[in-house]
């Protein structure tokens, strides 16, 4: 009984919206790396299990994700970053997954997203609301030092593998993702960099984007490491879709995006995917929370602009 | 100094009628995957931005003059080059191309990924459709005269206002490109400002603006074109200090030096003796 007291009153703390103390965050970020250091770089999960994508801050609608998919801990989850950023509850948000991984490590899977970096979170968002709430960057910090633990990659029952970005010229087999050292920044380049930031093209094979970084990968890739690993499907999030769920690459890919309303102004819906005991995968969408505190539509006051 | 004009004005749905113009906005979410598909081949464009606001618009239209003004998303695109400018790469390309390079079989692909449009909006009048470059003689005039700014700063009460974004992209979070078109009406004028937006972060940053003003009872509209540019050094002072002032396009904008400006006047007498 003891042992989860505190993690238990912190969820219902972040449950009402609110944020935890600075010393309550330390105290969740210690319980947190522990369990996550152990986790494995491509981690097991076992169906049935929810599949979600972004969520980007927006506390609401994660709160109306849990409606939709079921709460902790009657439903796993399984979450496949980019917690942070963009939305104006990144601090909650955040607190409150990194709460449910620690009070339910076996029915809670938390990966790594692109945004989960100390420098795109100093740019995007997360970095200025930790300021705002807290006055002053310690939180940043602790949570910025957690995010170098979360794993990579996730593999259900062998057979779905989930992760925020896409494939990668340097990895064939899940073993190479294994092998990777994850406990540090996200590099701008090479194989760790590639699983958090690539996107899936029409064209085949590895193409190079026109930005001069990052990659896209074909279906002819896709279809041959999903081959090669015994894989059903490659399952990722990182961009958005107006439908909050899209397969490509002759269904050997789908893209999830779970913040619907993306930026409060994108007018899309969200989905996550329901994988269950047989590993049979249903998608449900959902529309944005009725919400108190955040806009609703994006039509502003006027002002008088030059 | 007080308004004194009054010109009879009905707000309708999403927009107003005022004099002799109907104004009118349109928002909506962004387009669906098949849709954009669909715009990916009739553009012929390998990219188009992450968010396409593709049934998004803000229309003037003087049936009288028949004459209309239009901001949209589709002739915005349409402007766009078919591959990408060299010139232009995100600040880790250098480190990540050293890396990668020596993988085979690797294409580039590529497209317009600033997402720069030239677009300054669509003139609709005798049933041709003009956008920028195209200037049938007699609808254009050249001239001195400025939008008056000092009349744009009183606080005349605001008739109606909107904001519609039309497309916006995060390049893969290194920096931003946005184009939106504000517009206020009150009851002596209206003031419509379309702005391309592009942040490419410890690279560059450019803004196109366009301006429409229009006094109600006159000939004509102005329409001022600035174009701003600068390399990113002018930001990275201010941003060292305040990363929050990279996502201020408007706090941007202020410190980006002018490279051209231009204002003509659009001439609602074209089509007086057709």
């Amino acid at each position: 009984m003891g042992e989860f007291q505190d993690v238990d009153k912190y969820i219902s703390i972040l449950k009402e919206c609110k944020p935890l103390s600075e010393s309550e965050v330390r105290d969740l970020c210690e319980k947190a790396r522990e369990i996550l250091s152990k986790e494995s770089n491509v981690q097991p999960v076992r169906c049935p299990v929810t599949v979600c994508g972004d969520i980007h801050g927006q506390f609401h609608d994660l709160m109306e994700l849990f409606k939709i998919g079921g709460n902790c801990p009657d439903t796993n989850y399984l979450f496949m970053g980019d917690y942070v950023d963009r939305g104006f509850y990144s601090v909650e948000t955040v607190t409150l997954l990194v709460a449910l991984k620690v009070r339910y490590k076996d029915r809670v899977t938390i990966l790594r997203g692109n945004h989960e970096s100390r420098q795109i979170t100093q740019v995007y968002g997360f970095y200025d609301e930790c300021l705002r709430k807290y006055g002053n960057p310690n939180v940043w910090k602790l949570f910025t030092d957690l995010f170098d633990y979360l794993p990579l990659t996730a593999l259900i029952e062998n057979q779905v593998f989930c992760l925020h970005g896409g494939l990668s010229p340097s990895i064939d087999t899940l073993d190479h993702i294994e092998n990777l050292d994850r406990v540090q920044e996200v590099p701008h380049e090479g194989a760790m960099c590639d699983l958090l930031w690539s996107d899936p093209d029409d064209r085949l094979g590895f193409g190079y984007s026109p930005r001069g970084a990052g990659y896209t990968f074909g279906k002819d890739i896709s279809e041959q490491f999903n081959h090669n690993n015994g894989l059903t499907l490659v399952a990722r999030a990182h961009q958005l879709v107006m439908e909050g769920y899209n397969w490509c690459h002759d269904q050997n890919v789908v893209t999830i995006f779970s913040a619907p309303n993306y930026c409060y102004r994108c007018g899309n819906l969200a989905a996550i995917m329901e994988i269950d005991e047989k590993m049979k995968h249903t998608f449900l969408q959902f529309d944005p929370a009725p919400r108190r505190g955040e806009p609703h539509v994006t039509r502003r006051t006027p002002d008088y602009f030059l | 100094m007080t308004t004194t004009i009054n010109t009879p004005h009905k707000l309708i749905k999403n927009g107003i009628e005022i004099g002799d113009w109907v104004i009118h906005t349109s928002k909506n979410p962004i387009l669906k995957s098949t849709e954009k598909e669909e715009w990916e081949k009739e553009l012929v464009l390998n990219g188009l931005p992450e968010m396409v606001y593709g049934n998004n618009f803000i229309r003037l239209s003087n049936e009288k003059r028949d004459i209309t003004i239009v901001f949209n998303c589709m002739d915005a695109l349409k402007m766009l080059d078919k591959v990408a400018d060299q010139s232009i790469k995100v600040s880790s390309s250098k480190k990540w191309e050293e890396i990668n390079k020596g993988f085979e079989g690797q294409i580039e692909k590529s497209f317009e990924w600033t997402f720069s449009s030239p677009y300054t909006g669509t003139i609709l009048t005798r049933g041709h459709c003009y956008s920028n470059f195209e200037k049938p003689i007699g609808l254009f005039e050249n001239t001195t005269e400025k939008i008056d700014i000092e009349k744009l700063k009183r606080p005349d009460p605001i008739l109606f206002f909107d904001d519609v974004l039309l497309y916006e992209d995060e390049l893969a979070d290194n920096g931003s490109s946005m184009l939106s078109v504000k517009i206020r009406v009150n009851n002596e004028s209206v003031f419509l400002l379309s702005r391309f937006f592009l942040r490419v972060d410890d690279v560059i940053c450019r803004c196109l603006d366009t301006r429409i003003y229009h006094e109600f009872g006159k000939d004509y509209l102005l329409k001022e074109v600035t174009f701003k540019e600068s390399s990113f050094d002018i930001i990275k002072p201010y941003s060292e200090n305040d990363p929050t002032l990279l996502t201020d396009s408007n706090f941007i904008v202020s410190k980006l030096p002018i490279k051209s400006l231009t204002t003509e006047k659009i001439l609602l007498s074209y089509n007086d003796n057709k």
